[in-house]
């Protein structure tokens, strides 16, 4: 499995190997040997001059006069996003409590990470948080009744085809 | 080290025509490889796209890291077996890097019979683990199997080396501290589910991965209870209720990229340190080995001229070059790593066999892992060699075989017959790897000897009752024996019956090896300590 770097939007797949003389740029299925020597980047025998700022997931390049923005993506993420999220439509309580807020309603379009409903439980108010990005469905408990835990607390809408 | 200076001919006649021959041996080689991984009737691979599943080869593209080396391991298991419906056994191994770390891989092959287990199935995937056990190599479980072919059960459950093995061996590479992590891509059901529970790790896809001990209808046929296959071992059940598997996944790729990050935590081992400097190539080009091995395995030949086209610059320190000369022992290196090894050059009489166990206990001592070359007949027979104890001084090679604490490595170059075989460390005697060049024969004698004994003993056996054969029964008698014989005895048979890890074109010998032997540095070398030699 290869790296997967976003440059200006565009995702591309990369790969840095050894061989016996140095490194070796997978691209695809496309292969290059690459170096690179203090300030030069060498591209298959070709150099050029090459100036990097690293900071965290972000790279800035500055190559032939333009500055580029590489950003490495985690590839659990990537696939994680690319098939929709977890298939989860129940959000069940995670211990007995009782509803202090009910943030959404049905029919509210949530995003992953939303709050869904505030519990109160064991002396902690916890926020209760959408999975994934969906519509609500129902709303099963309103603020002020106590529930047991695994309790079905929201539905989202089921997005099987 | 002196460099083998070559006595090879390569203009001659006979170089020329063994090389064709050996170059049709390794392209026939390689077209029966490349159809066990990749050739499966439509309809299955039809089964795996409507299943939304990846081809194992993809599987393994995701898994890896690009661009490093992977050797896979008995690629042609039971490919005379079950009238060749079942390439590879059904099963993939193999030795590769993932996240930088030297791995070994099992995985079951949906695309063959839905991943059944048949009985050498079972015993690939328990070879595998052996060599996990043996090297100490973490392993990452591609699971996708339908369980265990049922017609077959009886050569596949109960036996010591059968399926309980596999979880035994799974439990005792977690007790030695040897990670697992197991990848559900598929069905893991009834023993398939303890592959998965015995992992340190394991990943599930969402859909398509499911562990339980009965599927759905084995549960309506028990209690009557009628389940589906998520509610009864999907992935969010096993992960978020039981507990039995660690990760969800949404994607088979969502499973890769977090099976390689899990494989990413994992402490890698200090290596045991053995003698290495710079690698180089082989000065003689190792595609000369097509024209030095006959075109008839009794043609003798100088395996000098392989160690040359194996060993790092050509170079070799023979030990004793004027004793026991039909036994070749030296030190070379092999991708920078010191070897010692024991190559035929003959059969083996008295001195050699004194000089290879006098041999293999340096090389013990020095901590240098010991390469066998074999091309063996066997041990000298008749009533001289008998007087001078052939099989005692047999026996003490044996001793020293089995002994040895280094890691064995085995090739069979051209041919592995009789007793000569256990002094050359044959499959009985655990090398870490062995494997078998295309055109070698293994078996207990050569086949015409074979023929020969077993219509002799038939024609004896007529002319007891008063009747003796024409030419043409003898004929009858010994052919079918022959031939029968001729099958049983190739390399081919061999790989199928997992008597070795592989069949390897010679050229690809030397970077197998590096493999190998950077894996079985994985594992520490105990001190050297034998039984008692019959002096």
């Amino acid at each position: 499995m290869q790296h997967m770097i976003a440059i200006e939007d565009a995702l591309h797949r990369v790969w840095l190997s050894r061989d016996a003389q140095g490194y070796v740029l997978h691209l695809g299925a496309q292969q290059w040997p690459v170096a690179l020597d203090g300030t030069a980047l060498r591209v298959a025998g070709a150099a050029s001059p090459v100036t990097i700022a690293v900071d965290g997931d972000r790279v800035y390049v500055h190559i032939d006069g333009a500055a580029h923005e590489l950003v490495y993506q985690s590839p659990i993420a990537f696939h994680a996003a690319e098939a929709g999220g977890p298939a989860e439509d129940m959000v069940r309580a995670p211990m007995p409590g009782s509803v202090i807020a009910t943030p959404v309603t049905a029919g509210d379009s949530v995003a992953a990470g939303d709050t869904l409903i505030v519990i109160e439980s064991m002396k902690l108010e916890t926020a209760v948080k959408a999975p994934r990005d969906g519509v609500v469905e129902t709303v099963n408990f309103a603020v002020g009744q106590s529930f047991e835990r695994d309790a079905l607390l929201v539905t989202l809408a089921s997005q099987e085809g | 080290m002196a460099r083998i200076t070559s006595q090879i001919d390569t203009g001659s006649d006979s170089f020329l025509a063994n090389a064709a021959h050996n170059r049709g041996l390794a392209e026939e080689l390689r077209r029966r490889q490349q159809d066990a991984r990749f050739k499966r009737p439509q309809r299955d691979l039809d089964r795996l796209a409507r299943q939304d599943k990846m081809f194992l080869r993809d599987r393994l593209e995701a898994l890896l890291d690009p661009g490093t080396p992977f050797l896979e391991l008995s690629t042609l298991a039971a490919n005379m077996a079950y009238d060749g419906d079942v390439p590879g056994a059904g099963q993939m191994s193999g030795i590769g890097i993932v996240s930088g770390r030297e791995v070994i891989i099992h995985a079951d092959d949906a695309s063959v019979k839905g991943g059944a287990w048949y009985p050498l199935s079972v015993k690939k995937i328990i070879r595998t683990l052996d060599i996990a056990i043996e090297n100490r190599l973490p392993v990452i479980h591609l699971c996708d199997s339908a369980g265990g072919f049922l017609p077959l059960q009886r050569d596949l459950f109960a036996d010591r080396y059968y399926a309980g093995r596999i979880f035994r061996n799974q439990s005792i590479l977690s007790k030695m501290g040897v990670p697992q992590l197991s990848v559900v891509l598929g069905h893991c059901t009834a023993g398939g589910a303890y592959i998965p529970a015995l992992s340190d790790y394991s990943v599930i896809v969402r859909g398509t991965g499911a562990i339980f001990l009965g599927g759905p209808p084995l549960v309506k046929a028990a209690t009557g209870e009628e389940v589906t296959v998520e509610e009864l071992g999907g992935a969010d059940m096993h992960t978020s209720v039981s507990g039995t598997a660690d990760y969800p996944a949404a994607s088979e790729a969502h499973a890769f990229a977090i099976a390689r990050e899990i494989v990413g935590q994992w402490t890698v081992a200090d290596k045991t340190g053995i003698d290495w400097i710079e690698p180089e190539e082989p000065y003689y080009d190792p595609q000369e080995l097509y024209g030095i091995l006959p075109r008839d395995s009794r043609t003798v030949f100088d395996m000098r001229e392989l160690i040359a086209r194996i060993a790092d610059g050509s170079r070799f320190h023979e030990y004793q070059p004027a004793y026991g000369t039909t036994l070749i022992c030296g030190y070379a290196r092999i991708w920078g790593y010191k070897v010692g090894i024991l190559a035929n050059n003959g059969v083996l009489f008295n001195d050699s066999s004194l000089k290879g166990a006098h041999f293999i206990q340096l090389c013990d001592k020095n901590r240098t892992p010991l390469l066998f070359l074999q091309n063996i007949t066997g041990f000298m027979v008749g009533k001289e060699y008998e007087r001078r104890g052939i099989s005692k001084d047999g026996a003490k090679l044996i001793m020293a075989v089995s002994g040895a604490s280094v890691p064995k490595f085995t090739i069979n170059c051209n041919g592995a017959f009789g007793a000569g075989v256990y002094g050359m460390s044959g499959r009985a005697f655990d090398p870490r790897f062995m494997f078998t060049w295309p055109g070698a024969g293994t078996s207990v004698m050569g086949a015409e000897q074979a023929a020969n004994v077993l219509s002799d003993i038939k024609i004896r056996q007529l002319a007891r009752e008063g009747r003796s054969l024409s030419e043409e029964e003898i004929a009858a008698i010994r052919e079918p024996v022959l031939e029968d014989y001729k099958r049983e005895q190739s390399a081919y048979y061999a790989t199928s019956e997992l008597w070795d890890d592989g069949i390897l074109d010679p050229v690809d010998t030397r970077n197998a090896l590096g493999i190998c032997i950077s894996a079985a540095l994985n594992a520490p070398i105990e001190q050297p300590h034998y039984g008692v030699f019959r002096l």
